[in-house]
């Protein structure tokens, strides 16, 4: 099943293998700390006579990859790659970024770790990607964090809101998306400060993403000496949640957090409200997309959804006007919503972060100068700064509600008490 | 979390959970049904019953959206559909594998199972669909427990569907042909039954089966490819637990499995498998032939 989303070009390159790590270690001495002032952006190495051989680069080429789920209970997010690989073929159209053109190739691991482990293996090994932009899943990034490092692998911005991905820092991984820690942490203070809220329960998925959101809310509640919220899991393998639904109502609680992807997000909302339970609800981000009114039907209407990209159906903001025309141009069978609108602003980051690297590209100078970004308002993502000592992406995050198939926005950007 | 303590027996919302259990219950029972029914005609273990399930519930999507009929109308061709393909697998393929060895079978109906996922991937695409809701309306109330009206439908069709085939095989010459196959194929043969055609027909209604679950679950769990996985692997293990060779004992595992899924999935949702399976290993431990099943044993 790998590679049948791939898109594969016959186009070998004469690769050294064995000079690669040669060339890691020299460019490593060459390049040095960055000590330029922020904001430029000079080529990050001044390259011997030779041409360097950097994975997946050529004169005219680079390779980059990415995996997320095509299929099963996270299928809904294949929108984000397949819009990612629309957004490189029109920068190709317009003659790519120094001189080269971008060759996406995305694996599909159904939302399975193992064959996230598979698919990054032969992407890195095989296809010799420059960088990945995308990867998506905290179990999934976590299974091939190690691998990523060690290999000094670019990833900008990870499909994921786990905090691991920047704390501690790593240096090759760049995160965009607002922390799960944080996200939760958010909903938590909204919920008792501003809703009314008396006692909350979580649905989750039983894995780090879904326990990242469950200890925030603790943590939050323990900070103000409340009782604890009664936790539900499920496994991404479960299809019936009608006995989730149940202990939900059980507990009592008059509001429910959900840190649960599409599926087990959408069936949770409905069989809720088929035993007429229907407490206030709050989600995190990912499941920020008009897929889910179809999902979860009726019951949804007045849930808050958390979102840190401005809202994608607002024709107000020039730079949704933008996203949509792209839209309309490049990937028209797609759904505008928040998992394409996602998938452009990784191509929007990704395409600076190509462009201030410079024409001799490099991972080092690739990284070098992305630690220089500040404050970059070039893309959907409101502000986006790194530094070489904080890889951690947006700290702010607005609440949309849901209401008859649309989502409202109801406050502006909320940062953390 | 695993909280086991003495009111554990009053905490629980037992009745509501008793509903749960048997609506998903009925659903693995009606598709255990048809693995035994596959089984006791042609001697085959199919692993493609969640798939042909899965299959027939697209034909029944296109029927529901591309031609905009009625769900019952929907529901009666997809019933036929389902009733024709399983005899044309049985037909083309089944028939003409050799059954000397065990693993034979197994190959090509896990083959079946893979061939007709890529099919239906290929051909409706992998994303998740809502199925439209056969009943609309508020749910009924008895007492504190809630039965939707999709748990009422379920309940219903499965009654209705359990009566009709235990008449079937109990008072029509048909169905007393597809016991005696099962039973004794030589006899049945002498006594002038036609194997192949009974063998058809045990795969036409068993497949049929299947796509009846599929129906009735997709409103819940959404349609796609994969839609059928659990499902199919929880009725399996119901036709074991059951007995494999009896049909009655495919319907008992099917309604245990689903309370013990929904009461597991209450208490300690992360070890729902775990113990639906510890279940399994331990009836076929202490009753090697299944609950209601013989067990059979060789002279060699």
């Amino acid at each position: 099943m790998t590679g049948q989303f791939s898109r594969m070009e016959n186009r070998s390159v004469p690769r050294a293998a064995l000079v690669v790590p040669l060339l890691v270690a020299f460019l490593l001495t060459a390049c040095g700390p960055a000590s330029t002032a922020p904001g430029a952006t000079t080529t990050a190495t001044t390259a011997p006579t030779t041409a360097p051989v950097v994975p997946g680069v050529t004169d005219t080429e680079v390779v980059v990859g990415s995996w997320g789920p095509q299929d099963g209970p996270a299928g809904a997010y294949g929108a984000i790659d397949r819009t990612l690989d629309a957004y490189f073929k029109m920068i190709n159209d317009q003659g790519g970024i120094n001189g080269r053109k971008i060759r996406f190739i995305y694996e599909n691991d159904s939302y399975q770790p193992a064959k996230t482990v598979a698919a990054v293996k032969k992407l890195v090994e095989e296809d010799k990607v420059f960088a990945l932009c995308g990867g998506l899943g905290t179990a999934h990034n976590a299974a091939v964090m190690d691998y990523l490092v060690s290999n000094n692998v670019p990833h900008v911005w990870p499909a994921t809101g786990t905090t691991a991905l920047a704390v501690p820092l790593k240096k090759n991984i760049y995160a965009v998306q607002l922390n799960y820690t944080t996200e939760a942490t958010l909903a938590t203070q909204y919920a008792l400060d501003t809703m009314g809220t008396k006692k909350i329960a979580v649905f989750y998925q039983n894995d780090a993403f879904g326990k990242e959101g469950l200890d925030a809310v603790q943590a939050e509640l323990k900070k103000r000496n409340l009782p604890a919220a009664t936790g539900v899991s499920y496994e991404t393998a479960d299809t019936n949640f009608s006995a989730q639904a149940l202990k939900l109502q059980t507990s009592g609680a008059d509001t429910v957090i959900l840190y649960a992807v599409p599926k087990p997000g959408g069936s949770i909302i409905a069989e809720m409200g088929k035993i007429g339970y229907a407490p206030k609800l709050l989600s995190s981000s990912v499941i920020n997309d008009p897929s889910i009114f179809q999902l979860a039907g009726t019951a949804i209407n007045g849930m808050l959804i958390e979102a840190y990209l401005p809202a994608f159906d607002d024709t107000s903001n020039p730079k949704i006007v933008e996203y949509q025309a792209f839209m309309a141009k490049y990937a028209s069978k797609e759904q505008i919503g928040g998992f394409t609108e996602a998938g452009y602003a990784y191509g929007q980051v990704f395409i600076e972060a190509l462009k201030r690297a410079g024409k001799e590209l490099t991972r080092e100078g690739f990284m070098t100068n992305l630690d220089k970004m500040q404050n970059f308002t070039g893309s959907l993502v409101p502000s986006l700064s790194y530094s070489p000592t904080d890889h951690a992406g947006v700290k702010a995050a607005y609440f949309q509600a849901a209401k008859d198939g649309k989502f409202v926005t109801v406050t502006g950007f909320i940062t953390l008490k | 979390m695993l909280s086991v303590t003495p009111d554990i027996l009053t905490d629980l919302p037992w009745g509501q959970l008793l509903v749960n259990g048997l609506a998903l219950g009925s659903l693995y029972a009606l598709t255990a049904f048809g693995i035994v029914l596959i089984f006791k005609t042609t001697r085959v273990i199919t692993f493609a019953q969640g798939e042909t399930a899965m299959f027939s519930t697209f034909v029944a999507f296109t029927l529901l959206t591309a031609f905009q009929l009625p769900f019952a109308v929907a529901f009666v061709l997809t019933m036929l559909f389902a009733g024709v393909f399983g005899a044309l697998i049985e037909r083309v393929v089944i028939r003409r594998i050799s059954t000397t060895t065990v693993l034979n079978p197994v190959i090509v109906t896990v083959g079946l199972s893979l061939i007709l996922l890529g099919a239906a991937g290929w051909i409706w695409g992998y994303e998740i669909r809502t199925f439209p809701d056969p009943v609309v309306g508020p749910p009924f109330h008895l007492g504190t427990v809630v039965v939707s009206q999709l748990n009422a439908l379920i309940f219903l069709v499965t009654l209705v569907l359990m009566t009709v085939l235990f008449a079937f095989f109990r008072f029509s010459p048909t169905g007393i042909a597809m016991r005696a196959v099962a039973e004794n194929r030589m006899a049945a043969q002498l006594m002038g039954v036609s194997i192949g055609r009974m063998n058809a027909l045990g795969w036409g209604m068993g497949t049929a089966m299947g796509a009846v679950t599929g129906m009735l679950i997709a409103p819940i769990n959404y349609l796609d490819p994969s839609m059928m996985g659990d499902v199919a692997l929880k009725a399996f293990a119901a036709a074991v637990v059951g007995g494999l060779t009896s049909l009655p004992g495919a319907v008992v595992g099917g309604l245990l499995l689903g309370i013990v899924d929904s009461v597991v999935g209450f208490e300690v949702p992360e070890l729902r498998n775990t113990i639906a399976f510890a279940l399994i290993v331990l009836v076929l431990v202490v009753r090697p032939g299944g609950l209601l099943g013989r067990h059979e044993t060789k002279k060699v």
